[in-house]
């Protein structure tokens, strides 16, 4: 159903990383049909994970510092961000 | 609490999206405050069929239709009596009240005081954009001192309401409040006021770009979150500040959750008692 | 037909109607010459299993019972003519939602606080008070028998048609006492329920041929949409929808217009060969009555329409009777309403004259008679 730009894709786990504690983003979805380009996706992302101005499209540059807190998810009065999480973490 | 359904899962089984995107304004709150409703609704583990959405007249009164959850979308301050009724007839529905500061604290003030009175259980939530967006930014109960409105040239004359405690002085058994950018705590209070039994109250300080940003100056969409933030205080904190240091600030947390008789429950006892015993003059 | 014979007041008679067909919710607020309704309901809707709740106010009260009909019990309010002016928005709100609700309005003198004398200045009200005017339903019973029976068919007909029912009784009918026989059991319609699964429900499905759609009641696994706004079959609002605004204003009107044999009640005394027809309803039906009966003995020829339904209004029946009698005259508790209705439909063919009587007392069978004799 979503169709928007996907962010990078993020590398293999590194071994020894601590297992179910640290969550990854496969990729943050924006649908460009709802998006309205508020902006408060971008301005309050605890990671920085997105980079734009208001009155854009939130682009993904930060894919790796995304820890699927899903705030952007909650906050975004459009329900058009959507993150997709690595499982198996 | 579960671990929270992800944006996609919740827009499958709660949204139609064929009819997104909303038709409110870019950054306005009611969209984020959907979203909590439904997060918290999804965390209550009841049945979504059981929640009807009660709402009042004003730009989130349609917000019935986007989600996939019952709705009774009737008139301009009454959704208090409409849900006292519904929820007296079949105590098995949640109703959750939709206001915002107009409809809730003018035209049905009264409305408010007595559900809250009776608590009756329902949850009520207040969408606090501080006027009323949907007809042009006039000024409400709640519009702050000085600030201009659309029928307020000159600034706000009026003294306006602390809703919470209004509610709280009408016998409301849980009262809360939050903003939209503490939307985590939004869910959590959300929860916990649709899981209260008794009367739930939860304020939303809420962003009206359109009208009461441009009015009062607080701005863009990001600079009203940034407003709620920067001028929220927590009730804990507020307890030990003197009134010059809260002027002007929003105090958020939860000021009251008792446990006291709930209206409908009482009445439904009264019924088992006295039900089948005819008395032939009235 | 069993039954027990009782006392009873026109007000309780209205109160046990409704009871006897199904009304298990009943939301008021005191004035008189109304109260009564509520303190019975309140003594007795628990006795039956059923809510009684005082609300804040007249608003809240016709809003409660619109919540709790929508939420699957039978529901009534009651009032008097400064509550009905009170209620307009929530009666037409319901009209608009389809909700079946009951409104008992015992009428008094108006305009304002006016006095707590009987008056049949609500009428017209009944008809065009809310805003848009819907068409609703209005019975007027003139005895406590009436009372009764014709609050249990304002419950049924609300059911039938899902719409608001005025019920138009006054201070005088409300507060005699009269001994009744009270049915053991009445005839009770209830709600149209949906037939297709909850998938392919539409709160507001247009296709049914009498143009009553079926209704689901809130919180059920039948979700619906209910709203005061214009609306499409799925219950959300149709905002500039030219064709579906056209067809719901429309439809909400003729599902009452076309079934107005359901609906119309009526009793003809005397018509047959009347020169003189009088047109009455309510406490200036059993004075009419009388004073035909008395002009009879003197030789006129005088007959009597007793008009049990206001709204909608009569008006082939008043075609029928313009027809025969030279004169129709319109007795009435106000300064005129129902005989521009009546003027109306009898479209030149008779003379219409209103007697009207507003110092808050009733019309006497002898001042009507007297009217009868003056005309020649």
């Amino acid at each position: 159903m979503l169709n928007g730009k996907i962010g990078m894709k993020n590398e293999k786990p590194k071994r020894g990383m601590s297992s179910g504690k640290k969550r990854k983003a496969k990729a943050i979805l924006i649908q460009e049909k709802w998006c309205k380009s508020c902006g408060i996706c971008v301005e309050f992302c605890p990671g920085k994970v997105f980079s734009s101005q208001p009155g854009q499209l939130p682009v993904v540059t930060r894919l790796d510092d995304c820890t699927v807190c899903r705030l952007c998810e909650m906050r975004c009065p459009d329900y058009a961000v959507s993150v997709e999480e690595v499982s198996g973490l | 609490m579960a671990k929270s359904k992800s944006q996609t899962a919740l827009l499958s089984q709660y949204f139609r999206q064929q009819i997104l995107p909303t038709t409110w304004c870019t950054g306005c709150g009611i969209g984020t405050i959907m979203g909590s409703i439904v997060r918290a609704i999804e965390a209550t583990e009841i049945a979504p069929h059981r929640f009807v959405f009660v709402t009042g007249i004003g730009c989130y009164g349609p917000a019935g239709q986007y989600i996939r959850i019952s709705d009774l979308h009737a008139l301009h301050g009454r959704t208090p009596s409409y849900a006292t009724g519904l929820k007296l007839a079949n105590p098995a529905v949640y109703p959750i009240l939709l206001m915002g500061d107009g409809d809730a604290a003018s035209i049905g003030g009264n409305h408010l005081i007595h559900a809250a009175r009776r608590n009756i259980d329902v949850t009520a939530i207040v969408m606090n954009n501080h006027n009323y967006g949907m007809t042009g930014g006039q000024y409400s109960p709640t519009t702050p001192q000085q600030v201009p409105a659309s029928t307020a040239p000159y600034g706000m004359v009026e003294r306006s309401f602390d809703l919470c405690k209004v509610v709280q002085a009408a016998g409301a058994t849980f009262v809360a409040r939050t903003t939209v950018y503490h939307v985590s705590q939004m869910v959590n209070f959300l929860t916990r006021a649709i899981l209260h039994k008794g009367f739930s109250f939860v304020e939303i300080e809420s962003q009206c770009p359109t009208y009461f940003g441009r009015f009062s100056k607080r701005g863009s969409p990001i600079a009203m979150l940034k407003w709620q933030k920067e001028n929220s205080v927590p009730v804990e904190k507020a307890g030990g500040m003197k009134p010059e240091e809260l002027e002007g600030k929003i105090v958020t947390g939860i000021f009251a959750e008792e446990k006291r008789p709930e209206y409908v429950e009482d009445y439904y006892r009264l019924i088992a008692k006295v039900k089948g015993k005819m008395s032939v003059q009235a | 037909m069993k039954g027990k014979e009782r006392l009873m007041m026109g007000n309780e008679a209205c109160a046990e109607g409704a009871i006897a067909a199904g009304v298990r919710f009943f939301a008021g607020y005191p004035i008189t010459p109304a109260s009564e309704i509520a303190e019975i309901m309140s003594l007795r809707l628990p006795q039956v299993g059923g809510c009684f709740i005082q609300m804040e106010d007249e608003l809240a009260s016709i809003t409660a019972a619109t919540g709790a009909s929508l939420g699957g019990m039978k529901a009534m309010t009651a009032s008097s003519g400064p509550g009905l002016s009170l209620k307009q928005e929530g009666i037409g709100c319901a009209a608009i939602m389809e909700v079946p609700v009951v409104v008992i309005n015992v009428q008094r003198g108006g305009p304002g606080i006016g006095n707590i004398q009987p008056s049949q200045g609500d009428v017209m009200q009944a008809r065009w008070g809310s805003h848009g005017g819907p068409q609703l339903i209005a019975l007027a019973p003139s005895s406590v028998k009436e009372c009764f029976d014709l609050t249990a068919k304002a419950v049924n007909l609300a059911e039938r048609f899902r719409v608001p029912v005025i019920v138009l009784s006054d201070a005088s009918v409300g507060h005699m006492r009269e001994k009744i026989l009270v049915p053991d059991s009445v005839e009770v319609v209830n709600r149209k329920r949906p037939t297709v699964p909850p998938d392919k429900y539409l709160s507001y499905d247009t296709d049914e041929p009498d143009g009553v759609p079926p209704l689901a009641d809130l919180g059920t696994e039948y979700l619906s949409h209910i709203t005061s706004f214009m609306h499409h079959k799925n219950g959300f609002p149709a905002w500039t929808d030219l064709k579906v605004t056209d067809a719901l204003v429309k439809r909400l009107a003729n599902k009452i217009l076309w079934h107005q044999e359901e609906i119309i009640a009526l009793e003809r005394y005397l018509l047959e060969d009347a020169d003189i027809a009088l047109v009455a309803y309510g406490s200036t039906a059993r004075p009419a009555k009388a004073a035909a009966a008395m002009a009879r003995k003197k030789g006129i020829r005088a007959g009597l329409l007793k008009l049990m339904t206001l709204w909608p209004f009569p008006g082939e029946e008043i075609r029928k009777i313009s027809k025969k009698a030279r004169t129709l005259m319109v007795p009435e508790l106000n300064m005129g309403q129902i005989v521009g209705e009546v003027e109306r439909w009898a479209r030149g063919n008779s003379r219409v004259v209103g007697i009207n009587r507003v110092d808050g007392a009733l019309l006497t069978p002898e001042e009507i008679l007297a009217r009868l004799e003056e005309d020649k």
